[in-house]
């Protein structure tokens, strides 16, 4: 009669070590240090992810999580879980800071392009949204105001408003892929764009919230 | 060849040799052309084994049992820490927090200090969350703070944006936030001041709590019944 082959425990100790302190030591790394993540989308075409809309290939970076939303700059990059879908990231470029004056382009503006794509409704709700905040709206205490390189497809600021810098989880990225660009910062240099930003100050809590940052 | 053949019993063959048949070629002193000669004698060359090339093996690290004095204690302690460190993170991000909560803000459901609760993560970034839960979540203003508040208004709800009394009007909550407020509406910051919250910032739902001075942990079950309502 054959012999059923039971594994020991110190095999089935090794295999379940083998397995799962990998993948813990890799998700703890990703949540805390640095992750790397594809871009999707063409809303920063063409500085990332420029052939996404034809060939589906997209960038990815590299980025950096202790203390993402300390130390923002106007025009970085940053990653943050998306303000209308809860389970979901998106990538785009902080504009402008909180205390910042941002004087709304036209163009950005919701339902100015023609869609076919069933999404009517929500963009006559963010059209109306957009003309209170136009044309100029100051970034309250907290949020930062993102937008993306490509004005005909982003999904930003101008349709959800401003963010809260907590919801930012990466931040000062660089490409890992394709190998052509790895290391390098395409997002670097100054481009003109149609958001013009006052510059104002930053670091003053409003009155119900001083006690916090005593 | 033969006696190999036809060995007596009692003697025992030679144990064969690696010896390795070196052709020498050889120039006859007769002709111009060389020719294959075969060898007078055969060489020994020792066997490959005695030369040690260093394989992949010996780049590793040295294993704890070869260090010495503090290093061992040094790797086998920061071993014991780093695992410790990456099982509480997974556990926490994952599964449960247990942790003291202060503030005056969730009276009378919270004692103002000394309460414990156990917190549940599966209801991170808002999944299940409905009206009524209590839960913590990152603070939209000040990142490093939580904060613990209850639920009053999932997307699409329409939720009075003040304090009841003042202006009474209301607001519908957008899609991805939540509204949320503390049960001591006077000395309560929620979001009748910092507007609705983005549920990506919610870290799990209040499942437990041990009140201060007691030792018992008790399941918080139906959302309204911790609330007293005059």
């Amino acid at each position: 009669m054959p012999v059923r082959l039971v594994p020991s425990f110190r095999t089935v100790r090794r295999v379940v070590a083998f397995a799962t302190i990998p993948a813990a030591i890799a998700i703890t790394i990703q949540d805390n240090l640095y992750e790397i993540t594809p871009v999707t989308g063409s809303s920063m075409a063409p500085t990332l992810s420029p052939d996404y809309e034809l060939e589906g290939r997209s960038d990815r970076l590299l980025w950096s999580k202790v203390s993402a939303s300390a130390n923002l700059t106007r025009g970085g990059l940053v990653i943050y879980t998306n303000p209308q879908h809860s389970e979901r990231t998106a990538v785009k470029r902080v504009v402008a800071l909180e205390g910042d004056t941002v004087i709304l382009d036209p163009r950005r503006r919701p339902g100015t392009l023609d869609r076919t794509t069933g999404r009517e409704d929500l963009d006559r709700v963010q059209a109306k949204a957009w003309d209170q905040m136009a044309p100029k709206f100051e970034v309250p205490f907290g949020h930062v105001w993102v937008e993306g390189d490509n004005w005909r497809k982003s999904n930003d600021s101008n349709n959800f408003g401003p963010i809260s810098k907590s919801l930012i989880i990466g931040s000062s990225p660089v490409i890992v892929f394709p190998w052509a660009r790895l290391g390098t910062k395409p997002w670097d240099v100054r481009r003109r764009s149609g958001t013009r930003v006052v510059k104002g100050t930053q670091g003053v809590p409003p009155e119900v919230f001083r006690d916090m940052f005593e | 060849m033969l006696a190999r053949l036809f060995h007596r019993p009692h003697t025992r063959l030679p144990i064969p040799r690696r010896s390795l048949y070196l052709p020498q070629l050889r120039r006859d002193a007769s002709t111009w052309r060389t020719r294959f000669i075969p060898p007078i004698k055969t060489l020994r060359i020792p066997s490959l084994k005695a030369i040690r090339i260093p394989s992949i093996r010996d780049l590793r690290m040295p294993t704890t049992q070869q260090l010495q004095g503090t290093a061992y204690w040094t790797a086998r302690i920061s071993r014991y820490v780093i695992l410790f460190f990456i099982g509480y993170h997974i556990f926490i991000t994952h599964f449960f927090v247990y942790g003291p909560v202060y503030g005056i803000s969730m009276l009378p459901t919270f004692n103002d200090e000394g309460d414990w609760v156990l917190t549940s993560s599966h209801y991170r970034r808002g999944r299940d969350v409905q009206v009524g839960d209590l839960i913590t979540f990152t603070h939209p203003i000040k990142a490093d703070t939580q904060s613990l508040k209850r639920v009053l208004g999932m997307p699409g709800d329409f939720v009075l944006r003040d304090t009841p009394g003042t202006s009474g009007a209301m607001q519908q909550v957008p899609e991805g936030h939540c509204w949320v407020a503390g049960d001591n509406q006077e000395w309560s910051r929620d979001s009748r001041m910092f507007g609705p919250l983005p549920l990506g910032l919610v870290k799990g739902k209040v499942v437990a709590r041990k009140a201060a001075g007691e030792w018992l942990l008790r399941a918080i079950g139906e959302p309204w019944a911790e609330l007293e309502v005059n």
